[in-house]
């Protein structure tokens, strides 16, 4: 994903992308990353969980907003069983 | 079979976080390691931005082509997605991640729904009117044509729609 990410970059794009494998990212090198230490395959968290959704989805907004240096990846640390869990 | 004993690994990996930590680091390591990062600054705030989804998460319409399982090395293609498309039309073909979650709520990997809601509030000025489905895990030739087709391609669709910013999510 992070290979995509840079091309879109590249071509004049701000982006900002979700992470949840570290060593692949800091491999990669993409310009602006929100790191969660979550399972693969729920990077925004449970399914309905809305408020849970909609905090990822801000925080990776914020990522846009305060990311000084290129490259560097934001790590709220929240755990998995953190967040509101609707399920 | 092939598929069925990707599915299976998917499962694993979505059950022993340590295992998929060895597994995903053993990836990790045959990812050629880039030092310079591409940067565009932001030219306006977020509330004036137009805002797309790119997901790797494997997901497209029900009526267009499923992503290729067949070929091992993955399919280096992408599938466009009107904005408002309607959850029932939409669907994961993606054999190397556990997506059972998402297939009960899409937003868990594609945040569609989210980010309408924020346009709504005018936390971003709005949704892009398309965004855009890859799948993740591929291999070999697959990636050039990955870095040198298909992202320019979603690249110049992005910019002639005028979207500002692209949040990226995997699956």
């Amino acid at each position: 994903m992070g290979l995509i990410q840079r091309e879109l970059e590249r071509a004049g794009l701000v982006t900002a992308g979700i992470s949840n494998l570290r060593q692949y990212t800091r491999r990669v090198n993409p310009p602006r990353t929100l790191f969660l230490d979550w399972p693969l395959g729920q990077p925004l968290g449970r399914p309905f969980a809305l408020e849970q959704q909609r905090a990822v989805l801000l925080a990776l907004l914020e990522t846009i907003t305060t990311t000084e240096t290129p490259g560097q990846v934001r790590e709220p640390g929240w755990a998995w069983l953190d967040g509101i869990d609707l399920e | 079979m092939a598929r069925w004993k990707n599915r299976l690994l998917a499962r694993l990996l979505a059950r022993f976080p340590f295992l998929a930590r060895r597994v995903t680091d053993s990836w990790a390591r045959q990812v050629v390691v880039n030092r310079e990062v591409p940067w565009t600054p932001l030219a306006k705030p977020l509330p004036r931005c137009r805002v797309a989804l790119v997901t790797t998460a494997g997901v497209h319409r029900r009526d267009q082509e499923p992503f290729d399982m067949r070929d091992p090395q993955g399919d280096p293609g992408f599938r466009e997605i009107a904005d408002h498309t309607p959850a029932a039309e939409l669907m994961i073909t993606h054999d190397y991640y556990d997506h059972r979650a998402a297939d009960r709520d899409l937003n868990v990997v594609f945040p569609w729904q989210r980010l309408a809601e924020l346009a709504r509030e005018g936390i971003i000025g709005q949704s892009a009117p398309f965004h855009y489905g890859f799948m993740g895990h591929l291999l070999g030739g697959h990636l050039q044509t990955l870095v040198r087709v298909s992202a320019p391609e979603v690249a110049r669709r992005l910019l002639a729609q005028g979207v500002d910013v692209v949040l990226l999510t995997p699956g």
